[in-house]
Parts: C-alpha cells; structure tokens; sequence
C-alpha cells in the first residue's frame, strides 16, 4: 500500500523536530559540561598560581637566611634535648616587660651565637617561639601580645648556642 | 517505525548522558572574592568540630589528587637552576617527599622526608585521621591548616623543615626544635589539640566567641585593627591560634599578596584554601530552631542552633517558646507552674493570657543530644542573666511573681567541653506553683508525619504552628473535680468524610495511617458540669493562623477550603467567661459558605421477605433490596446515645393489610414478621431532649417505581393501600 504522502512529509518533519532537539540537548548539555570544567580549571589555576611550590619555597628562604652563628650543624633534624649543654656558656635573662601590646624580653649571654626564646604557656598549649642573633652579648626578642593566646602565667626559657652546643635559663612570666 | 524507535533511544541516551555529566561534573563553587569574608564567622563549629568529614581513605586519595607528581629528585627547574641544585644549596638536598607518600613512626619520629625507609612508618592520612579523631577536629581543618602553614599539601618537593614545622607549632625557625614539637606527627597532633583545648576552655584564651574581640591586623600593634564579634567557637579559636585578620588590602585580592605594610594572610589563606576545596566553610546543621512569644509584641523570628530570643532592656517578658529539632522543653509560669514537656515545634507557654515565663528546661534527644550539651540561661527582669543550665536542668527563678524572664540564650557545646560561662545560680527555687483546676481538658494531637505529640493542658495549644503539618486524629480528657457528673465530647471533621461520630473520654477521633486531614473540630462538656461550665476551642488553620474562640459544640477550623487544621487551643471556664479574644476571624472559615451536615450514624435492621431480618445497616447505607421485588416487611431501629441528651428514632409503618404501627421505639420491630405483609409507607421522627438537634432524613425505593425523594421528621415516604411496597430504605442524621 502506498503512504499517503501528506502523512510522509508529516514524518519527515516529526523526524527532522526530532532530531534537532537531540542536537540541541546535546549542545546544552556539552556548554554546561564545558563551563563546569573551565570553572573548575580556572579555580585550580588560583590555586596552582598562589600556593604550591614557589611561594612556600620563597617563605623557606627567607627563614633559612635568617642568622644562625653556633647553631649545631643539621640544627633543623635536630631536637633541643639532642644538643650538649656547654657549662662553659652562660645565658641569664636580663628583663621581661609587657607595654603598649608588645612583650619584650631580653638576655645576656657569654658570647656570640643564636639565642632562642621559648614561651610556654602553663596549659601545656602551644607557645610562642622566636630566634634571634645574639648581638653584642644580649639578645632582645619584641612579640605582639596579640600572639600570646593565653593570658597569664608562662614559662620563659631562653637557649643560648655557641660551637653547637646550648645553655639555657628559665623564667615565669605573666602575660595579661 | 523502527527508526523512529532508534530516534527515541538516541533521544533518551542524550539525556541518560547529559545527566550522568552533570552529576558527576566536578564540584561549581562560585570563585571567592574578598566581600565573601566573615571576620566573625571564618567557619562554622559544625564544620571544624566533624572528624567524620573525612576517612584515612578519603585523606589519602585526596592528597594524591593534589600531587600527581611528586618530584622526589628535583628535576624541575627552579630559581635559574633545579630544585635538586637549589634545594641542596639551602642544605636540603633531594629526595623530596610529598606528603601522599610521607610515613612517620609515631614513638621515634623516623621518618623518610628525605627518603628512606621507615620501620612501624604512619602514613600522613593516618596521621591527620588519628589526631582528627583523638581531638575532634574536622581532617579538613588540618589539612588546609599543613597548607596554610607550610604548603605542604601542594609541594611536589618539599623540605625537611616543612615536615617539622608543619603546623607552625612551637619550632623556632633553623634552630633546634623541642622534642615535643618536634615532627610531623607531633606537629599535627599539638594542633589539633590545641583546638580542641581552644574550645575546651574558651574562658582562657584572649579571643572568645559571642564577644566583640579587637583583632589586629597584623603584629604591628600600630597598623590598628577593629572590632570582630565572633560567632563561633571555631572561629574564636583560629584567632587564638593566629591573632590576625586580613585588612583591606589583602581581601583586595585574596589570592594575591598585595600587603600596604599592615596585611596578614594567615586566616584568610585558611578560609580562602579551604572554601576552594571542600566548599563553604559555613555549613551547619540544624540541630534546633527557636521562636520566643514576647508580651505585647508577638512571636519573635527564629534562632538556630545557638543565640538568644527575647528582648533585654525593655522590661517584656517572655511569654512562650517553639523549639523545632532533637530537644524535649517545657516552661513553668507563676499561675500554672511547670507546663507538660513538649517537642517538635509545639507550643510551650501561652499567649495572649500575659502569663510570664519564669523558668525552663531544654532537654537535646536524638543526633543533637550525641554531639552537643545544650547549655541555656535566662535573663530574668531585674536581675539580667543568670547561671548556665544544660540538657535538661532549670534555668530561671520560681516563686515569685515578678522575676519574669524576658530572654534567653542558648548555646550548643560539644560533648566534653565546658560550660559557655558561670553555672552557678542557673536556678533559684523561691517556691513552686501548682495548679490544680476544678476542670481543665488534656489535649494530645496526631500530626502528620510525626505521630502523637504529648498531651498538653488547656492553656497551652496542641499540634504545631507554622510547620504546615496537619492534624489528623485528636484524643482529649477531661479532668473534673467540680463535684458534677459530666464528660467531654468530640467530633472531628474529616476530608472526604465529613463529621465522625462523637467520642469520648481519650478515644480518637480522626484517623491514623491513613494521611487524612481534620479540617475541623468541635467540643462539648455531657452531663452536669455543662450547666455551669462552658468549654472553648480555638483552631490554627492552614494559611490562615489562629481563628476566633467558640464553644460549646460549635465547629473550629475550615471547610471547602481545602485547608487543614494544624493546632487547637482549649479552655474551660465557668459559664459566661470567654477567652481573650485576639483573632479578628471567624472561629470556621467557611468562604463557599458550605453546609456541614453532621453524619451521625443511626443503624438499623430490616426484615425481607423470603430472607428475614438484615441488620447493622449504618446511616446512609441502603437497607432492603433494589432490582429483586422483593418486600421489606419491617424496620428496627438500634438506640442512640447522643451527646448532646437522649435521642432516638421513632417509627410508623403502613403494613399491607394491617394498617399504621405507630411510634415504635428503638429495638421494636416497626411492621411485621412471618406475615407476608409489605410496608408500603414509613415515617421517622426524632424524640428526646436532643430531638431539636437533628433532623432525620429518609428515602424510600418503592416497587415498580425505583428511589423517591429524602423527606424529614415525621413525613410519609410511600403510599399506604397503594398496593406499591417499599423494597428499600437510606436514613440518616443531620445535625440541625
């Protein structure tokens, strides 16, 4: 039996609605596939610009050019309890101030090197720690009170080393 | 037609295909910029308190997605040279190891970031997921936090020193570190014990959360800062770790450095790396959300989690209180004392009876109650905040009059950490009120998709409001010690039902299991005590709110509306003593002005010819037969107990032959039996005293003719000697 042909120009047009409409799903659906990723690719870009490699490097460095006269030899692997105490070396801590938000604090030592000021806070939390080059015997650390989480009693210990070994002396100190 | 069919599976696999891309595309979050940062509200305590948020799995995969390459002899190049040549000029020489591959003994620190093998070796992941677990701490915390301090994640060639300042904790720069801070196990560990301790003791640490703290912008103390009211406990403890915000200039960009000499990156960092990677930092479940009714001004908007309702200051009371989530509360007034414990939304307290509340009790249930203590204190007039309750205990001051509270505050701590403030004198008992009502109603409501509530008092309402959730079945009790004989009655109005039958005495009314809405209700005292005591109701209506008062039997809620009841409100009062009226609606809201004919079952029995007596045939179910010739020779009636006094039907019938049977009562056989003769006419009437109440209609189908019309009260339905029998008869009640 032959088709109408009226009927085969209507199934032709059904056929061609048909298949446009899976072009354009398809191309819907592959702009919105293609902004996902360009969006993710984008924020991976943010990442990869600021943070990996170079820039945790450039913070390295700048530590690592820090000065570190009579620090013991591999100091970084090292634990403090690992280096000799030297009695030979002496450190006493000269002054402990706190004004205008900053806390200071100061040490005389036997001679050239590195000192370190620990302070601990009595809830076993985390201290506050700074290194400096001992300059003319003394050696004076300035740190923001902001940094001193805990307020009131902490430990003071500075570390003097000189030829890779250490002294050091403690102090309690009120932070409020 | 097969290609047709081909064009249709091409069509659906487009669409299984667009689908399945956009499910599994990767995660879109909008880029951050600096006007998305909250210096009070960095992260959420739901967010950094979750150890679950990630498994040692999960971790490790992570860690591998951020370094697919590790360039573990630093052939890379870097800084004009390679990374090897550079790095072992600094004293660091290659092989690097990345964090996916770092192990760790946790009892000697051997470790091979400069590689190596390592005997009894952790794994990073396990590490993170150790002290995650041990200290509460989301893995995400630390993870972002070993990349904030020491880009670690991201490193494809880190360093030793990396490793053993990983979370810039207690490690001088290059000099020799503490043994107990001392490498990446105890790295990680310190920190997140240190958060943990942060919110452990929030008392002890300089910033603190629900306060306005003053963050600097940067160490120097002369850059200035500004004031930061901290909203979690977790943002609290980022500031105690590093105590400084981003100024300005470094949220210009927050993926850059720019710094005008006062900029800090370190929380910024933290909350940018981690809304890049794992989405916003502010999630927070829902563990509970609170309205409070302030006198005079209503219902307050709500509060989630933790945070006060109410008003200091202004010398309003607080007059009720919802708690939507995992908690059970109740209130204690000064006339009622303590309230029946309720839940989900329900109402505690009264309003419009300026009833303050003087005390209250949170109690956490479910996920909530395993995570957190529900710590609260009451701001009493007078005297301001009281002592801190928890999970249960009283906060407030009983016995006396005028310590009224007039807010309140919650806070949601994590299991094991301390009370948000004082605990002491969370609760005063100056005396306690109780309150024993000559007659009073227990309510308790069937909700849909929650079941039955507990029972409440009247004065305090029953079902919920503003939760769009329907009422579906009622049981009410009356509790009567007037000294008069009486019960309490009700009827529910049902969809696609219309009125149920009365009940009584606890006994459901409406339906359960079935997700039927009661659109309306009504309420009536039986007995004695109806003459000298009134009962009043009130109903919450979807989309409406609370309608006007009624009493006594008169219909509350809606109908052809399409709306359900959500809460009813009751009172029982002597005579002539309406409620507060505050609703300016009608007590039903009836805009089609729809009659609601009470179906009121009557049942009945008939005797047929050939077969005998039939029974049990309920209001408007057909008694007799239709299509079979056959004669219905008699009727009985069953009685009826009325709630509103005695009723019953009384029945005349024209037998063929026999003539009238008149005013036959319940139980009597109204025609005869064994005679072989037809009813061919019938009328009903209603006696008793709540004969006025009812109308009592009545259809009857005759012989050779079919249905006639209803006729009422006492009319005829057939035709006596019209040698045409009724074969069948509908009959039912109609509240008047």
């Amino acid at each position: 039996m032959k088709m109408n042909p009226n009927r085969k120009t209507s199934s032709r047009r059904k056929k061609i609605i048909l298949c446009l409409s899976i072009l354009l799903i398809l191309a819907v659906a592959g702009s919105v596939a293609y902004l996902m990723v360009q969006n993710k690719k984008d924020q991976q870009e943010h990442l990869k610009a600021e943070q990996p490699g170079e820039s945790s490097k450039q913070d390295i460095i700048d530590n690592t050019s820090k000065p570190s006269e009579g620090l013991p030899d591999d100091s970084t692997s090292t634990t403090s309890d690992q280096v000799p105490t030297d009695s030979a070396l002496s450190v006493s801590i000269t002054s402990t101030t706190q004004s205008s938000g900053t806390v200071r604090a100061s040490a005389q030592t036997s001679g050239a090197g590195t000192c370190v000021f620990i302070y601990q806070p009595s809830d076993g939390g985390k201290p506050v720690t700074r290194e400096v080059a001992v300059t003319n015997n003394t050696c004076s650390v300035e740190i923001s009170q902001n940094e001193f989480a805990y307020l009131g009693q902490w430990k003071l210990t500075t570390t003097y080393y000189k030829d890779g070994s250490k002294t050091e002396v403690s102090k309690d100190v009120t932070i409020n | 037609m097969s290609r047709s069919i081909n064009i249709a599976k091409a069509t659906f696999a487009a669409l299984v295909i667009s689908l399945f891309g956009l499910i599994f595309a990767p995660n879109i979050s909008h880029a951050l910029s600096g006007a998305d940062w909250n210096a009070g509200r960095i992260i959420s305590d739901d967010t950094f308190f979750k150890p679950s948020s990630m498994s040692a799995s999960d971790i490790q995969y992570f860690l591998n997605s951020m370094v697919p390459n590790c360039d573990t002899q630093g052939t890379q190049p870097y800084n004009g040279t390679t990374a090897a040549a550079y790095g072992t000029s600094r004293g660091y020489p290659p092989p690097y190891t990345c964090l996916k591959d770092y192990l760790e003994n946790p009892t000697t620190h051997q470790n091979n970031a400069n590689g190596g093998s390592v005997s009894g070796g952790a794994s990073a992941a396990d590490i993170i997921k150790f002290a995650s677990d041990t200290y509460g701490i989301s893995p995400k915390v630390l993870i972002v936090l070993l990349q904030k301090e020491q880009s670690l994640v991201t490193d494809n060639w880190p360093w030793t020193i990396q490793y053993r300042s990983a979370t810039g904790y207690g490690c001088p720069d290059t000099a020799p570190c503490d043994a107990e801070y001392y490498g990446f196990y105890n790295q990680v560990m310190k920190a997140a014990y240190q958060f943990k301790r942060y919110a452990q003791y929030p008392g002890e640490y300089r910033y603190k959360a629900f306060q306005s703290n003053f963050i600097q912008w940067n160490p120097n103390a002369a850059c200035g800062g500004s004031d930061v009211y901290i909203h979690t406990q977790s943002t609290a403890g980022l500031y105690n770790y590093t105590p400084y915000q981003p100024n300005a200039t470094a949220l210009s960009d927050i993926y850059g450095g720019q710094n005008d000499g006062c900029s800090s990156y370190g929380n910024r960092n933290f909350w940018r790396m981690y809304s890049d990677w794992f989405g916003s930092t502010l999630y927070e479940e829902t563990f509970m959300s609170y309205k409070s009714h302030v006198g005079g001004v209503g219902w307050t908007g709500a509060t989630t989690n933790s945070g006060t309702t109410g008003t200091t200051g202004q010398s309003k009371s607080l007059e009720a209180i919802k708690i939507n989530g995992s908690v059970d509360y109740s209130t204690y007034n000064y006339t009622t004392g303590w309230q029946p414990t309720v839940n989900n939304g329900m109402i505690s307290g009264t309003t419009g009876m300026s009833r303050a509340i003087q005390a209250i009790k949170i109690n956490p249930t479910g996920s909530l109650a395993n995570r957190y203590d529900v710590y609260y204190r009451a701001h009493v007039g007078g005297i301001g905040w009281i002592g801190w309750a928890k999970n249960g205990e009283t906060a407030g001051i009983t016995g006396s009059s005028t310590n009224n509270i007039e807010s309140i505050e919650v806070r949601l701590v994590l299991k094991g950490y301390s009370a948000p403030g004082s605990t002491s004198g969370a609760y005063q008992n100056l005396g306690t009120a109780t309150y024993n009502p000559s007659a009073s109603l227990s309510v308790a409501s069937h909700i849909g998709g929650f079941g039955w509530q507990p029972t409440v008092t009247d004065t305090m309402a029953s079902g919920t409001t503003e939760q769009n959730k329907q009422i579906e079945a009622v049981k009410i009790n009356l509790n009567n010690t007037t000294g008069q004989t009486g019960g309490i009655a009700y009827s529910a109005f049902l969809l696609g039902i219309g009125w149920q039958n009365w009940q009584s005495n606890d006994s459901v009314a409406g339906t359960t299991g079935q997700s039927r809405r009661m659109e309306a209700l009504r309420i009536t005292l039986t007995g004695q005590i109806a003459d000298g005591y009134d009962v009043w109701y009130r109903g919450y209506v979807q989309n409406i709110g609370w309608l006007d008062w009624t009493k006594n039997g008169g219909a509350v809620g809606s109908v052809g509306a399409g709306f359900q009841l959500e809460a009813i409100e009751t009172r029982i009062t002597p005579k002539n003593n309406p409620p507060t009226t505050l609703a300016l609606q009608k007590p039903l809201h009836n805009p089609l002005g729809l009659s609601m004919p009470d179906t009121y079952s009557v049942v009945y029995s008939t005797h047929l010819s050939d077969i005998g007596w039939v029974g049990n045939t309920k209001q408007n179910e057909i008694g007799g037969t239709t299509g079979q010739s056959r004669p219905m020779e008699a009727i009985r009636f069953d009685t009826i107990n009325s709630v509103f006094g005695s009723l019953s039907v009384s029945c005349s019938a024209y037998a063929k032959g026999s003539g009238w049977v008149n005013n036959v009562s319940p139980g009597n056989t109204c025609g005869t039996t064994g005679q072989s003769k037809p009813i061919e006419s019938i009328k009903l009437s209603l006696s008793g005293d709540a004969a006025n109440k009812y109308d009592v209609y009545y259809k009857a189908h005759i012989s050779t003719i079919g249905w006639q019309d209803w006729v009422k009260n006492g009319e005829q339905a057939g035709t006596p000697t019209s040698n045409k029998n009724i074969e069948a008869i509908v009959v039912k009640l109609v509240q008047k």
